[in-house]
């Protein structure tokens, strides 16, 4: 919980100066005006009126038009009143690594799951996410007590169809 | 007092011995459902009916009607403890219990919550005893034309109460929206944003969409710096304090009468009079601003209320045979299969039997509390547990909980996704609960304006003409000038006191 | 641990696509492991209490679980194409109803009979004109002449676009001359509940549905649209009898995808036999205003395609909706 707080200030500078001084906002902002005008554009593949009355285009197609509205103004306030830029906003390339460790291990299970079965991508899944944190035989001993455990719960006594 | 003698002759019913033990059987069963994710009292209740074809049919609807209230006890425990609604009602729960939890006062924020739950499941049963019939009737001027005034006020609070900002509130909201409309659409069945992909047929499902946002977030969020994590140092007290206890009962009384009312309102959801209850109580508060950071009241009103919804809803079923949720029309069809039809006929005809599910759902709710309150204090120390172990150990159980949802990785695959967009949303602030909210109400919204204008021959003007509904329309409108004023005003005193 | 068994229940029942992603090859006799039922409508409506039955009596047959699942929506167009599209191993049914063949003339889905392999029809389900206990007309007459005094203004509440009981409502407007507004609702249930709520002004929906309503005395029911009265409202005419020439009902069964292999099916077929013929069914059939009616894969595969023919007919002379 590094900074969340309400106002940030300005820019920085630091290391990766360019990055860190990005607006954040502005580029969520982007992405979710993108989103909306996909979402809007294709809206009008949808009969706006049907033979039932409002057709099934109809709603999305305002609730997308207000929403790129609504996209604007956050991108407005956003490099306004409050600015949040990267480097304010999101932790040093330590803790990012972390963050990207676990997101990368649950990549490998979906990859993994149904080649190997549960057993081996949750163990795997488990280790990953435990060695930078613990030596490594308590990390492996770990991480494999644990997927057995919660195979055994879930497929045994769940009856969860897990491969 | 023809209803308070039911209430009496009921307990025979309720205290034989099996009786016990099915209730205790079935709120133990909810519990369990509502604690882990994806699975929820709907499709408990479901899959347990066909098993109860050999019991006796007082038993078996005491069984499946304590799996409906036990859950909604249960899905508050993952919401404190580590952040992940088990299903909408559990969502606000979120912002203030889990606040609460890296408080050390998790014992404290589910003390309350099961004292709120059994006060609120207690006294809507004997509103359900005492006055459910004419009230029942009351219920049923809630049309199509009402129910999209009830979901615009629901949405008004949302977006006007959650977060510091009114436009990034307007994202999330929007967002949730936008994804409500994904898959197949409710009045003409013509599939919308689809992307020809088979899975999203059917719209994304919530339990994976709310596990993401919040539950996976909040793993890698605390991945960052594992050393850094707000572990408390010690739990402060496993039950809430005195004071607290004297400061939640408002919000203990006042949820208790909306979840009540809006459980009579069928087609509603569990987490409409949570959301409404936790709106009120930060609207009344002397210090708002401790919402959102631990206040006790936003764990103490939303948890009465669902819990107390549940009694609510069983009044349109046992008096008109009314199913008001998809829960309860599960419980329909249970009745319907022990040869019984709900309605005034069955209080005329088998008053054992309905006093004697009215009685058991006294005595299940005291079970629950039986349960949960000495439970409080041993789920709380979970919060203990060193992040570096914790957070991997729920990380698979997220992940198995969104693989159970289709038995499929597509889940898990969607749940990362929006772990993601919510690890994102978390540094820029954007509020969740929102989303997650807006997801639930934006279906049953359009449904419910695409219905009404068809019956007021394509116009808008039913919406003003429905006294109910003009009269909700109205509380809207003043919900969200409020909102866009205080919004204004907070801007101001930021600007005032921090000149850029 | 006895519990044990409760758990695989409440576990699987999320399994709604279960059969989609899994690998698990059907290796040895069918069934491997437990059986999904897909009901493409609401639960608590006459055909999730169906399907429910019959899961319970194939489960018996079948020594594997048989789970129910709901996916409503789209006049049960959801469900349905779910099942279509599932691998055709008979581990994902689908509860049939009447809908299937009246997607295509509505251009709902591409679904029609031949998109699935029947497993059997189970019951016909007849459909009621209701209306609230207090409303002005006491007879079919009365209320065509309503209808005909007020065009447009007589909202009949159905179970969604293009559902039977919107065809229903249809044909009774087209075989009267009148017009009426049409309300959709997800499932029946919902449009039960506006009608005791007076938003609406009457429902063509299944006999079944409305009871509660009728004993609770909210609704009282004009005429059944059955060829013969209703055994479970005996003093409540026909539309024949009340000078309306024209019959209409609902009926539902089971299939599971095309291609499912001949040994399953033929399974399937023998435990849906057994499973409508105890009296357990039969007698909750009745009690819910429905009719048991058993044809085997092969009548019901006949019987679906003539229906196909005979909706279709009607379908495009009605011009539905505006």
């Amino acid at each position: 919980m590094a900074s969340t707080e309400g106002v940030t200030r300005g820019g920085q500078s630091g290391p990766n100066g360019w990055i860190k001084r990005q607006n954040a906002g502005l580029w969520f902002g982007l992405a979710f005006l993108a989103f909306s005008v996909l979402f809007f554009r294709m809206s009008f593949d949808l009969a706006y009126m049907s033979k039932l009355g409002a057709g099934p285009g109809m709603y999305p197609r305002w609730l997308c038009g207000i929403s790129i509205v609504v996209a604007i103004a956050y991108i407005w306030q956003s490099c306004t009143t409050q600015v949040f830029r990267i480097g304010d906003r999101f932790p040093g390339r330590r803790e990012l690594t972390n963050v990207a460790t676990i997101f990368v291990s649950c990549v490998v299970f979906l990859l993994l799951l149904n080649h190997v079965g549960f057993l081996i991508a949750g163990s795997a899944l488990m280790f990953i996410a435990f060695w930078r944190n613990y030596a490594l035989w308590k990390a492996t001993a770990l991480s494999i007590t644990i997927t057995v455990i919660t195979w055994v719960v879930f497929k045994i006594f769940f009856s969860v169809p897990l491969p | 007092m023809e209803s308070f003698d039911g209430l009496m002759s009921g307990f025979a019913v309720a205290l034989t011995w099996q009786n016990l033990l099915y209730c205790l059987i079935g709120v133990t069963v909810g519990q369990l459902v509502g604690v882990l994710p994806g699975v929820g009292p709907t499709t408990a209740t479901a899959l347990l009916i066909p098993l109860t074809y050999g019991m006796s049919p007082a038993s078996a609807i005491i069984m499946l009607s304590g799996i409906y209230y036990g859950g909604m006890y249960g899905g508050t425990i993952t919401s404190v403890l580590i952040n992940t609604p088990g299903e909408a009602a559990s969502v606000i729960t979120c912002i203030d219990g889990y606040k609460m939890a890296k408080q050390g006062r998790a014992g404290a924020a589910l003390g309350i919550a099961a004292l709120g739950s059994f006060i609120g499941g207690i006294a809507s049963v004997i509103g359900l005893a005492l006055v459910g019939p004419p009230l029942a009737e009351l219920a049923l001027r809630f049309g199509p034309t009402e129910m999209f005034s009830l979901m615009v006020l629901g949405l008004t609070m949302v977006v006007g109460l959650m977060g510091t900002s009114i436009v990034r509130g307007l994202v999330a909201m929007f967002f949730g929206l936008i994804l409500s409309t994904i898959g197949m659409d409710p009045i003409s069945g013509a599939l919308r944003f689809t992307f020809g992909q088979p899975f999203l047929i059917s719209g994304i499902d919530l339990v994976t969409i709310a596990m993401g946002l919040f539950g996976l977030s909040e793993i890698f969020l605390g991945m960052e710096n594992l050393s850094a994590v707000g572990k408390p140092e010690k739990l402060t007290g496993l039950f809430p304090k005195r004071e607290e206890l004297r400061g939640t009962s408002g919000a203990i009384f006042r949820g208790t009468w909306l979840g009540f009312f809006i459980g009579l309102i069928p087609g509603t959801s569990s987490a409409v009079p949570a959301l409404l209850s936790y709106s009120i109580e930060k609207a009344l508060s002397k210090t708002p601003e401790r919402f959102g950071n631990g206040a006790i009241e936003g764990v103490a009103g939303p948890e009465t209320a669902n819990n107390s919804y549940c009694g609510g809803a069983m009044i349109p079923l046992l008096t008109l045979g009314i199913p008001s949720s998809p829960t309860i029309a599960i419980l329909l069809g249970a009745f319907i299969m022990h040869g019984l039809t709900p309605g005034p006929i069955l209080f005329k005809q088998n008053p054992d039997f309905v006093w004697g599910v009215i009685d058991s759902m006294l005595v299940g709710n005291a079970m629950l509390l039986a349960m949960n309150l000495p439970l409080a204090g041993l789920w709380a120390r979970i919060a203990l547990v060193p992040p570096k172990l914790l957070y991997p150990i729920v990380l698979i159980l997220s992940i198995i909980g969104a693989y159970t949802v289709s038995n499929d990785l597509w889940d898990v695959g969607v749940m990362l996704v929006f772990g993601v967009i919510g690890y994102v949303m978390k540094k820029l602030d954007i509020p969740m609960a929102p989303i997650v909210l807006t997801y639930v109400l934006g279906a049953m919204m359009e449904k419910a304006a695409l219905q009404s204008v068809k019956m007021n021959d394509g116009s808008l003007m039913g919406l003003v003409e429905s006294p109910i509904s003009l009269s909700i329309l109205i509380l809207a409108t003043i919900v969200f000038l409020g909102s866009v004023y205080a919004e204004i005003k907070n801007k101001k005193a930021m600007l005032a006191g921090e000149p850029d | 641990m006895k519990n044990g068994l409760l758990f695989s229940a409440i576990v699987s029942a999320v399994a709604l696509t279960g059969a989609t992603g899994s690998q698990v090859a059907a290796q040895g006799a069918f069934p491997q492991r437990e059986v999904t039922i897909v009901v493409p409508f609401n639960p608590g409506g006459a055909s999730d209490m169906t399907a429910r039955i019959i899961a319970k009596g194939m489960e018996r047959e079948l020594g594997k679980p048989v789970v129910v699942v709901n996916k409503a929506g789209g006049s049960g167009g959801v469900g349905m194409s779910q099942v279509a599209r599932s691998p055709a191993d008979g581990y994902t049914l689908s509860y049939i109803p009447v809908e299937l063949v009246m997607h295509k003339a509505l251009k709902l889905s591409d679904l029609e009979p031949a998109t699935f392999a029947f497993v059997g029809q189970t019951t016909v389900v007849p459909a009621a004109l209701t209306v609230p206990v207090d409303a002005p007309y006491k007879t079919v007459a009365d209320f065509v002449k309503y209808a005909k005094a007020n065009p447009g203004k007589v909202r009949v509440g159905n179970s969604g676009a293009g559902s039977i009981w919107h065809i229903a409502a249809s044909a009774l407007e087209q075989n009267q001359g009148v017009k009426f507004n049409h309300i959709p609702f997800e499932g029946a249930a919902p449009a039960v509940t506006a009608l005791m709520g007076k938003h609406i002004e009457a429902v063509t929906v299944n006999s079944g549905e409305v009871k509660a309503g009728v004993d609770a005395g909210k609704l009282k029911i004009l005429a059944v649209m059955t060829p013969e009265r209703d055994p479970a409202f005996p003093n409540v005419p026909t539309l024949k009898e009340s000078g309306v020439n024209l019959e209409f009902a609902g009926w539902g069964g089971f299939a599971a995808p095309k291609g499912t292999p001949k040994p399953v099916m033929d399974k399937l077929s023998a435990a849906l036999k057994a499973a409508a013929s105890t009296d357990e069914f039969k007698t909750f059939i009745t009690s819910r205003g429905m009719i048991v009616s058993y044809r085997d894969a092969a009548n019901f595969t006949k019987f679906a395609d003539d229906q196909y023919v005979f909706f279709n007919g009607l379908l495009s002379k009605m011009e539905l909706g505006k």
